[in-house]
């Protein structure tokens, strides 16, 4: 079901697992023959990017009634506040999305230094009389300076 | 003892003079006497950052250099501006050491010596403990005097193709004047990034320890220049990064 949610991008709304033949349900059975749960109702709604392409699904299992707790079906009212919901599960989806693939991007932090010219550029500096002369004196300078205050 | 540090990066705009700004509050806030000198005011230099508008600055090294002021005129006091009770003293000193003056310097026959002694006054006269140098980006011969006159070098560099292979060429020019403590400070970095990672490959790429890799951050952009970020914001994760990066550059 949730397959033809995301495949169609139609909300379906099964008011109980048990008891429809449109949908093909032996997954959920066997989940709940293991786990002892009881599937029932079943809302499934799509999420959307905002060209429209359904890029996830929502479902939600078995409402409850609020006082007794007794599993209901989902009801009309019930599943367009879940549509709405469902357009800020919309955004956070995208945005995670965004970020992983931005976090792929970056995995691989290059850092391209081209060796043979960065030794041509320092050369350029460091063969100029100027840092020369700077070089043979900045050891005294930093000495000198250093105890300036003393 | 006094200890000099320099700040520089390649490029502009890798937060260079915010940074030397806030250190230099810290420090000062720890109790030492510290010294800032901005050598670049052709850009907003750090004297915005203290609130000290064009108007205000009438002295600057170069006027104290060139004999037209005392080291006093050319120092200007901002401790009161840092707020509250500052056990240590802060001073700020405008600069104008232009590549062309220096040129002019050596023309004339002078030597680096000269420059030195009035670094060398300034720490002596304002008792310094720590003179922190706000340089002008890039690789001149001012900013290569800064540099090799310090004790410790700190280079701020943006996770940026464009930044890497100047700060490159820097690190290992820097290698080569034998810069007793070199670190680098990676900036800006986008929230995407791997900090490890960044980590990582900085130190592996240059071969130096990178001290602090620093994410990039909105309430710094929104500040945009007009106050020290570690006043306005004490209790912010940020500034306890700024502490640690302070601790370290005069451990």
């Amino acid at each position: 079901m949730a397959t033809y949610t995301a495949l169609t991008g139609a909300s379906v709304n099964i008011v109980d697992a048990y008891q429809v033949e449109t949908f093909d349900f032996s997954g959920t059975k066997a989940f709940d023959a293991q786990t002892g749960y009881r599937s029932q109702s079943f809302l499934t709604i799509p999420l959307k990017n905002n060209t429209n392409q359904v890029i996830g699904v929502l479902q939600l299992i078995n409402a409850k009634e609020t006082g007794s707790g007794q599993v209901r079906s989902f009801d009309q009212n019930m599943q367009q506040m879940m549509e709405s919901l469902g357009l800020l599960a919309d955004v956070a989806l995208e945005a995670y999305i965004r970020e992983q693939k931005l976090r792929q991007e970056i995995q691989q932090l290059r850092i391209e230094i081209d060796k043979s010219k960065q030794a041509r550029q320092v050369n350029e500096i460091t063969s100029t009389d100027y840092f020369k002369q700077l070089r043979d004196k900045a050891d005294g300078l930093r000495q000198m300076l250093k105890g300036a205050n003393d | 003892m006094s200890k000099i540090i320099s700040i520089h990066s390649f490029r502009g705009g890798t937060g260079k003079s915010n940074l030397a700004a806030n250190m230099a509050t810290l420090l000062a806030q720890t109790g030492q006497r510290v010294g800032v000198i901005d050598t670049d005011i052709q850009s907003p230099g750090i004297h915005v950052l203290f609130g000290l508008m064009g108007g205000a600055v009438d002295h600057s090294l170069n006027d104290y250099l060139w004999g037209r002021c005392t080291i006093g005129q050319a120092a200007h006091d901002v401790t009161a501006s840092l707020g509250g009770n500052i056990s240590g003293q802060l001073y700020l000193i405008p600069s104008s050491i232009q590549a062309d003056e220096i040129v002019n310097v050596l023309r004339e026959g002078y030597d680096v010596s000269k420059l030195t002694q009035g670094f060398r006054n300034l720490i002596k006269d304002l008792n310094l403990d720590i003179l922190i140098i706000d340089t002008h980006p890039g690789l001149n011969e001012e900013t290569l005097f800064s540099i090799a006159i310090s004790h410790v070098l700190a280079i701020v560099m943006r996770p940026d193709q464009q930044d890497y292979e100047g700060t490159g060429v820097t690190v290992e020019v820097a290698r080569s004047l034998d810069v007793p403590r070199m670190l680098m400070v990676v900036n800006k970095v986008p929230p995407a990034f791997d900090t490890a990672q960044v980590r990582t490959r900085v130190e592996q790429t240059f071969n130096c320890e990178v001290t602090a890799v620093l994410p990039h951050s909105e309430e710094m952009m929104n500040l945009a220049s007009t106050g020290i970020f570690v006043l306005r914001h004490p209790n912010h994760p940020f500034t306890a990064m700024l502490k640690e990066v302070a601790t370290k550059l005069v451990a």
